[in-house]
């Protein structure tokens, strides 16, 4: 129904918590209020090839992860990048994420046996951001990392990581867009 | 789940569609018109968006490794150096690997699974 895996947990949060329904809409809508930045930022990555079709298919997939994928395969080679790729990728997050869901519901905490399993597993998406960041970033981008990395983590102590992540992303943009100059399109 | 709650879900799921696509076609309908004369805060909007990525994944890096160092923070606070200093230990050796991994191939999915795998044995072995 809402294919963004941090709203997930928020919203078994909340309906175990018995939230009402206009909080739990609300509350699942500021979480995934990011989203909007990245299919605009995706599209001016392309360079002037035009937009690949059938944007509303593919973009209602543009998770974090399928969003920095994504990027990372258009800044490597921009012609590969169709709305077939897109679409793949996509629907392959999405099937991987409503599989592991089930798989979950019914395994329970199986994998709790198995300590260095549950280890590893806990630390896959932290792996992943890592390999994406090391993807993306190059010296003109270190201190759009550094800035984001930094207001995130002090977001997060000070209140929680749903204000620390948009806070984060937001302040690392606005310093790129501070580096930028006229005339030099896409800078930093 | 109360049919009000599942109604709510079913709409949160069509906004976050619409957060993701609108501002897609929006773009895209701006990209078509690329001769129209740019306004003089174009390159910074565009700075934005470019900047977004990169910064969008590195505050969700952040945002995962916090636990791991609330928690080593925690034990130092607590007087449990030796826990802390395993906990640091497992976490370096998974980021370590991480990064050699991908840096060795290139290669995302090669990176993921390595660091994972690697941090799953150290925090096994050490105990974490």
């Amino acid at each position: 129904m809402v294919f963004a895996g941090a709203s997930q947990f928020v919203a078994v949060a909340l309906v175990a918590g018995g939230a009402g329904p206009l909080v739990t809409f609300l509350s699942l809508l500021a979480m995934n209020v990011r989203h909007v930045f990245y299919g605009p930022s995706l599209t001016g990555r392309l360079g002037g090839r035009p937009v690949p079709g059938r944007p509303w298919l593919w973009g209602s997939f543009l998770t974090d992860e399928v969003f920095a994928a994504s990027v990372a395969a258009v800044d490597r080679d921009p012609a590969r990048v169709g709305d077939r790729w897109l679409l793949g990728l996509g629907l392959g997050a999405y099937l991987a994420w409503a599989g592991g869901t089930f798989v979950g519901v019914l395994g329970g905490s199986a994998s709790a046996r198995f300590p260095a399993v549950d280890a590893a597993l806990g630390f896959m998406l932290t792996a992943l951001f890592l390999t994406l960041l090391l993807a993306l970033v190059d010296t003109a981008r270190l201190g759009v990392a550094v800035v984001a990395g930094v207001v995130c983590l002090t977001g997060s102590l000070l209140s929680t990581t749903a204000t620390g992540i948009p806070a984060g992303m937001v302040a690392g943009a606005l310093y790129g867009a501070s580096r930028a100059r006229p005339g030099l399109a896409g800078a930093p | 789940m109360s049919p009000a709650v599942l109604a709510a879900c079913l709409l949160a799921g069509v906004g976050t569609w619409a957060l993701r696509v609108v501002p897609l076609l929006l773009a895209r309908r701006r990209a078509e018109g690329a001769g129209e004369r740019p306004g003089p805060l174009r390159p910074y909007v565009d700075g934005f968006l470019s900047a977004i990525a990169v910064a969008s994944v590195a505050a969700l890096l952040v945002s995962g490794l916090e636990p791991y160092l609330v928690r080593a923070a925690g034990e130092v606070g607590a007087g449990a150096t030796g826990a802390a200093l395993r906990e640091v230990a497992a976490l370096a050796a998974g980021l370590g690997a991480t990064a050699g991994a991908y840096l060795w191939r290139r290669d995302v999915a090669l990176g993921t699974v390595g660091g994972a795998a690697a941090y799953g044995l150290a925090a096994w072995l050490l105990g974490v």
